[in-house]
């Protein structure tokens, strides 16, 4: 009766730190973007304009925490939708395992890289 | 007794030696407001079918024999009143997810294997290994009262039969087995939790679990299993993690 070790605690502490990203960390993001962008409308030279987001990419402390919650919650979102699968009966498989967390991953090095390039004022 | 209200009882019965398959018989039990579901089985045993059989013992919710289902929800019978059900008819059935034996009798086996295979009992650390039977082992009562709640199972099987993860995987070592298994871990007399970890971080360990929560809505004793597998899932996390920076 003997059982593999589960890897499951890999994405589930990804998913539980997701969670808190997405509780805590998101929402303030999002109403300070919300309220830049109402500040100053303008796409050129307005608060948020490509310029501004790309210096503020340009800080390293910003650039990582932005990319921590961005990939927190990618991997968060992926393991509840991959799990909730299986709550509505559908039998997960390999393939299903694949596309979700492989989803998470692919988000997760688009972040990197994009953030990346502006960071190195590539892009 | 003339002021009896009568419920409509339907009984699940199955008698291997002449039953093909499981079959339904109801019946017209009277009751009163103290009535429980236990008694409502030996007045239909009493005065309908000598031959109903259904395990019990204490009739107060102790010993953990007489779970099963009462209108598809996991009960202990001595714990549930025909009161409750007033004015609805009433339907009893054999605990789910475990093999019928005969009647209301399941076989539990399954639930005992998985209780006995997690090692639920103190195993001392190699300090103690030698310490005198005269000698205590000290708690606090801060210490007791971390695993006290977890202690309080009478293995009844109601969460087993509410858990949809064991219903569809019998490997999946279930509620009150991984309790268990925490209530030791936890306790600061044990050293074993090493040994546990085996069953603690497997698939069929907390890791099966994907937090449904029936467990701990059925569980008669209030001992939220479900509660102790999330604590499971920090501790089995926490040990990977450990695993991943110290190898062996």
């Amino acid at each position: 009766m003997h059982s593999n070790r589960s890897d499951e605690p890999i994405y589930w502490l990804l998913f539980g730190a997701g969670g808190m990203a997405v509780g805590v960390v998101l929402p303030a993001i999002v109403i300070l973007m919300i309220v830049a962008g109402f500040q100053d409308v303008g796409e050129a030279s307005g608060m948020l304009n490509f310029h501004q987001v790309g210096a503020v990419l340009g800080n390293w402390l910003l650039s990582a925490v932005l990319f921590g919650v961005i990939m927190l919650t990618a991997w968060h979102a992926c393991h509840r939708i991959y799990h909730t699968l299986h709550d509505l009966t559908i039998r997960v498989t390999k393939l299903h395992w694949f596309v979700f967390y492989g989803l998470a991953a692919a988000i997760t090095f688009a972040a990197a890289a994009l953030q990346f390039l502006i960071y190195c004022q590539l892009w | 007794m003339a002021n009896d209200k009568i419920m409509k009882i339907t009984v699940t019965r199955y008698r291997p030696e002449q039953d093909a398959e499981p079959f339904q018989q109801t019946f017209d039990v009277p009751y009163h407001n103290e009535t429980s579901v236990l008694e409502a089985l030996f007045y239909i045993k009493d005065h309908f079918e000598p031959s109903l059989s259904f395990r019990w013992s204490c009739r107060m919710a102790v010993c953990g024999s007489c779970g099963m289902m009462v209108n598809g929800v996991p009960h202990l019978a001595c714990k549930t009143f025909l009161r409750d059900y007033e004015g609805k008819a009433m339907t009893i059935a054999p605990l789910e997810n475990f093999p019928i034996e005969r009647d209301l009798v399941v076989d539990i086996s399954d639930l005992i294997e998985k209780i006995e295979r997690i090692k639920p009992y103190i195993i001392p650390a190699a300090k103690d290994k030698n310490m005198p039977l005269t000698k205590e082992y000290r708690q606090t009562p801060q210490q007791m009262e971390a695993y006290r709640q977890f202690a309080q199972c009478i293995n009844c099987g109601c969460c087993y039969a509410a858990c949809p993860q064991y219903k569809i995987n019998k490997d999946y070592i279930g509620p009150a087995a991984l309790t268990l298994l925490y209530r030791y871990d936890i306790d600061n007399r044990d050293a074993g939790s090493a040994i546990r970890d085996e069953f603690l971080s497997s698939e069929n360990g907390v890791w099966g679990c994907t937090f449904v929560g029936y467990c701990s809505e059925v569980c008669p004793k209030h001992v939220d299993p479900a509660s102790a597998i999330q604590l499971g899932k920090v501790k089995s996390a926490t040990n990977y993690v450990i695993k991943m920076f110290k190898p062996e």
